[in-house]
């Protein structure tokens, strides 16, 4: 049993630099939260208080409902592993795994049961006695997270694991990790940069930016309800496209935009901020509206294409993603026009930048 | 009208009549010019003196021009015996008496006509410069020793005799001496053997016996030592007086009698009052104190090529530069009658003259210089209460026979010269089978370039590292005697392993200075590496906030001349006036003589050499700590490691790449650091805490200059290290 109880953390470096403010979060018990944000947003200091290798300068922290601000790391029965693996370079992959056991005098005989357990849970099994030196990238970061294992901790916490490693290899991982979660149904805490991580591991995810929680929900609400420019643009890849409008009866116009305003969407204030994902954005006519454009560059990946495009007198950058096929006649300099789906628009104040519709959860 | 080529026609006719001139000139100066150099070791007024005394020569004798050279007086010696037998020496040198014997039997010097120059000059100054009863020197100036008294704080008159001053000091010690009754009375270097000199002959003793062997072992000696060794014993005596101590107790009015010679006056303040006396007659014997004379003289060098002009110069510094030499230089010359016609003559060095007829010149033999040190050592040994006189003389006598021992006889060469033959042919036989095979020789061209970039540097490290090396290594296989080497083939190493002179325990013996070695080197290792590294994990916290000061105070050990630091320490070790014992005493423990014990005067040592030393550790485990991934460290705290099992079982093996290295060198250095060991403890006590680089040294200059015996050490000290680095460098390879 893991619940973690964050009230009003903060952090403050020398009196004067601040990283962190007012973080509040509950973290359930075996729930796999993700702490997502662009760099230096503060996500890695979070997780090292939560840790205990920096200290918490406001706020409370509680583990299962006792507060453990002044508790040592070594106390808080917590594991972690570091983006750099952090492998003891001296040390066999056994002697590794065993290390936080032997410290804590457990009897050699158990120790190495369960060493043999977390290693044949992560495929290790025939590399126990080599050096962190003799292994690949990817057999080392299992053997981080094995060292983690051994000691049947109540909270995981990851801190940017996978960002060492290449492309393929991180896929795999991202679903090893996720099987992983299911078989010890831990609570795990897990910190990245990639939002792509985050949407497809996390039940909930965090979103940080410049010091403060901004949104905390499940993948699904990020993506579909998003309480701010900032969440929308940095949740989806690729990122949502954002265009100023004016509101005129029933729909959104600006120079070459003309999209409808869904119905039931409540007080709006003279200007808005349209957003559209590049997805939903077609060619085929829809009872959303258009938006004309001209081509820019076109990038095709496989089966889709991106099109980056260029809308309006001030040359806003639009974005478009669709099948290959239907844009072989499109080229640098061709008009375009594209139909937004459905009611798939997002509306957000051009000033504060909060949603304006469609509204999820309070954050 | 067109100017005509003036120049060019004109040069001609200057040029010839300038080349006739040389041709004319040249010669004519070179056959009527012979240059007659002197060489000396005067500094300050008397090397003035002595630069207008040339001055005054060459006018009088133009054909003559006399060029003084000025060489530092450690290398003075040494650089007359290896330059005369060459042809470049000096014609005349100034040097002091002692070596006349070791010079005449090596044939560098010119004997002087016994002429009636010599009545001129003072009978024990003219003795001293004599050999087997020809005369070898013009005597210039004299120094010996005599009584210092402050007029300002003993009243009443100097003691005359041994009871007259023991009665001073009990006076001066009931009533007290600027209100501290516990000072000394009377300070003078007692752990000299020529500062004992006066205390020798006043009991009657002396050095030689009647065949002329050096015997010290004598009642009348033992007497001498036992007298000084009561007085300290009684307090009227300081203990481990050195010179820089006499010189401070005398000046800043703690003692107020002193021992000392005529340099004394330069190391005083000018207005200080002062009166010389002669030393005080030995009561018990009614003989006089009677100390050791020593005599400068103008030598003349047997290679001279200009014998007329050397003699004369010589005889002119001795005679008519006597009177200059005596106002303005305030030398005690040998001259007698320029006490009467010199101008301004300094009341002390009057008192000097007077009493110059009541000394013992110094002996001239080449044994005597081998007397010296064993002599110093039982002075020392008696002073500390480590044994008695007679113990201590006879130990003494000891090491005076080793010292002088006659040298291994000859040995054949050829063998030797026939295996390096051999070895030699074998690689030029290898080293042509290789550049054959083609590809080396390839190689070396194609590569022409880059030896030529190496060159310089080559050149050089076979200058200053491989010549020197095989030099000094092939100096073992000989045996210096009084300037000659023979070939000894390898008699000298067999004398130092199988200690043929001492037994194995004896702290003399190669074995019993090699296990104080390794001692000194592993203690010193163990320690620096622990502090430095104790060190180096305190500074990089971060809640340090003055690191960088901290930083720099550590280092300043480092930076500080390691001669400094030794003094320094050596002072504070001091038994009577040291800080070290200060703070004991002042915690209320008992002061140590930490000179006249084994451990408490290698402590003494190791102590010192760990303060110089671990600056070096703690900046290389500082710089190694740097490149630990903090992560690493982080991730053992996670996994619920202490502080301390952190330390051991991360960073420590993440330091050792670093820290091995750094272990092999300092063990290198430590096992040669001569500085610390010869300054602070000099091998104290009676040479036992000497280690083998300062074991090498004595052999070569204090004990008959035995330069072959003294190789042989130093090989053996290499030998030593290599097979030590070899071992370390298979252990690196190992861990990395």
């Amino acid at each position: 049993m893991a619940e973690l109880t964050l009230r009003g953390i903060g952090k403050v470096y020398n009196k004067d630099v601040r990283v962190l403010s007012g973080i509040d979060l509950d973290i359930k018990d075996g729930e796999f939260l993700v702490l997502v944000g662009p760099s230096g947003c503060g996500k890695s200091t979070l997780l090292r208080m939560i840790a205990g290798l920096e200290e918490i300068t406001e706020g409370t922290l509680a583990i299962n409902g006792k507060v453990v601000n002044d508790l040592p790391p070594k106390d808080r029965d917590l594991a972690m592993v570091f983006q750099s693996y952090a492998l003891y370079p001296h040390m066999s992959v056994r002697q590794n795994m065993a290390f936080s056991l032997k410290i804590r005098k457990v009897a050699d005989d158990e120790i190495n049961t369960k060493v043999e357990e977390a290693a044949a849970m992560l495929g290790l099994d025939k590399l126990l006695d080599r050096l962190p030196k003799e292994l690949s990238g990817g057999q080392r970061q299992r053997v981080a997270i094995g060292r983690a294992i051994v000691r049947r901790p109540q909270v995981f916490l990851f801190d940017e694991p996978l960002s060492n490693l290449d492309a393929n290899l991180r896929g795999q991982m991202r679903v090893e990790l996720k099987s992983l979660h299911r078989t010890l149904g831990t609570t795990m805490i897990y910190v990245t940069h990639d939002q792509i991580e985050a949407m497809t591991l996390a039940d909930r995810i965090c979103v940080l930016e410049g010091g403060h929680a901004r949104q905390v929900d499940t993948p699904s609400g990020l993506y579909d309800t998003p309480n701010s420019r900032f969440v929308a643009s940095f949740i989806g890849s690729p990122p949502m496209n954002f265009l100023e409008t004016t509101v005129q009866e029933g729909s959104l116009v600006a120079p070459g935009v003309n999209l409808t305003l869904p119905p039931d969407v409540g007080p709006l204030p003279p200007k808005v901020l349209v957003g559209l994902r590049p997805h939903e954005l077609g060619l085929k006519p829809t009872d959303g509206g258009y938006i004309d454009a001209t081509v820019d560059v076109i990038e095709t990946v496989g089966w889709d294409a991106h099109i980056h495009t260029k809308v309006g007198p001030d040359e806003t950058d639009v974005l478009a993603q669709v099948e290959a096929n239907l844009i072989a006649d499109y080229e640098h300099g061709s008009p375009i026009r594209f139909w937004a789906s459905d009611g798939a628009i997002k509306l957000f104040d051009p000033e504060t930048e909060k949603a304006l519709w469609p509204k999820g959860r309070a954050s | 009208m067109k100017p005509k080529p003036v120049t060019k026609i004109k040069a001609i006719p200057w040029l010839l009549a300038f080349v006739a001139l040389l041709l004319v000139a040249v010669p004519a100066s070179s056959d009527a010019q012979v240059p007659i150099k002197l060489w000396h070791s005067y500094r300050g007024a008397e090397r003035e003196a002595l630069d207008r005394l040339a001055q005054e020569f060459t006018k009088q004798n133009p054909n003559w021009p006399v060029e003084p050279l000025a060489v530092p007086y450690d290398a003075f010696a040494n650089k007359l015996t290896s330059a005369i037998p060459r042809g470049h020496g000096p014609d005349v040198f100034i040097a002091a008496h002692e070596r006349l014997g070791d010079w005449v039997l090596a044939g560098l010097l010119a004997p002087l006509p016994a002429d009636e120059t010599f009545d001129a000059f003072f009978d024990t100054t003219v003795e001293a410069l004599t050999w087997d009863e020809t005369k070898y020197g013009y005597p210039l100036a004299f120094k010996s020793l005599a009584l210092f008294v402050r007029d300002d704080l003993l009243k009443g008159n100097a003691p005359k005799t041994t009871d007259e001053l023991i009665q001073t000091c009990e006076r001066l010690a009931k009533e007290g001496l600027q209100g501290k009754s516990t000072n000394p009375c009377i300070a003078w270097e007692a752990g000299s053997f020529y500062h004992h000199g006066p205390w020798l002959f006043g009991f009657g003793g002396g050095v030689f016996d009647s065949d002329g062997n050096p015997v010290l072992n004598r009642p009348e000696n033992q007497d001498s030592l036992q007298f000084i060794s009561d007085l300290t014993n009684k307090g009227f005596l300081p203990q481990e007086p050195t010179s820089a101590l006499v010189t401070q107790l005398f000046e800043e009015g703690h003692t107020p009698m002193a021992i000392n010679g005529p340099w004394f006056i330069g190391e005083l303040s000018p207005d200080l009052p002062y009166s010389v006396h002669p030393i005080p007659s030995v009561s018990k014997t009614g003989l006089p104190s009677t100390p050791f004379l020593t005599v400068e003289g103008a030598l003349v060098s047997s290679k001279s090529n200009n014998m007329e002009g050397a003699i004369k110069l010589a005889r002119f510094l001795a005679v008519e530069g006597a009177a200059p030499r005596l106002s303005v230089a305030k030398q005690a010359v040998a001259y007698k009658q320029a006490f009467e016609t010199a101008e301004a003559i300094d009341p002390i060095v009057k008192q000097f003259a007077a009493m110059v007829e009541s000394t013992v010149p110094m002996p001239n033999v080449p044994v005597m210089r081998a007397v010296w040190e064993p002599g110093s050592r039982a002075l020392r040994a008696v002073l500390r209460g480590a044994t008695t006189p007679e113990a201590a003389l006879k130990s003494a006598d000891q090491q005076i026979s080793i010292a002088t021992r006659p040298a291994p006889s000859a040995a054949n060469p050829m063998p030797l010269l026939l295996g390096l033959a051999v070895l030699a042919i074998g690689a030029l036989i290898w080293a042509a089978k290789r550049m054959r095979s083609g590809d080396v020789w390839m190689q070396m061209k194609s590569a022409k370039h880059a030896y030529l970039f190496l060159a310089p540097a080559a050149v050089a490290t076979a200058v200053l590292v491989f010549v020197p090396f095989t030099v000094g290594t092939a100096v073992a296989l000989f045996s210096h005697h009084q300037g000659t080497f023979t070939y000894v083939g390898f008699a000298n190493f067999i004398n130092i392993l199988g200690s043929t002179d001492y037994s194995i325990t004896d702290p003399l013996s190669f074995w019993f200075t090699l296990a104080v070695t390794i001692m000194w080197t592993v203690v010193n290792v163990f320690l620096h590496v622990t502090i430095g590294v104790a060190l180096a994990l305190v500074l990089r916290h971060p809640w340090m906030k003055l690191r960088g000061i901290y930083r720099a105070l550590l280092i300043v050990p480092w930076a500080v001349p390691n001669y400094i630091t030794a003094l320094i320490w050596k002072g504070m070790f001091h038994k009577q006036f040291g800080a070290i014992n200060g703070l004991l005493a002042a915690i209320g423990l008992e002061p140590v003589s930490w000179f006249s014990h084994f451990w408490t005067s290698f402590a003494a040592n190791v102590t010192t050499n760990t303060w110089l030393g671990f600056p070096f550790m703690m900046v290389i485990t500082l710089g190694a700590l740097q490149s630990i991934p903090a992560e690493l460290e982080e991730a053992a705290e996670v996994d619920g490691a202490s502080p301390v099992q952190r330390f051991f079982a991360v960073t420590l093996p993440m330091l050792k790449p670093a820290l091995l290295p750094a272990v092999i060198l300092g063990g290198v250095w430590t096992f040669n650091m001569f500085n610390i060991i010869f300054l602070v403890s000099g091998g104290e006590p009676d040479g036992a805490t000497e280690i083998l680089i300062s074991e090498a040294y004595r052999w070569a200059f204090t004990r008959q200059e035995q330069y072959g015996y003294a190789a042989a050490y130093a090989t053996l000290i290499f030998l030593f290290l290599l097979a030590w680095s070899m071992a370390s460098s298979r252990i690196q390879r190992r861990s990395a």
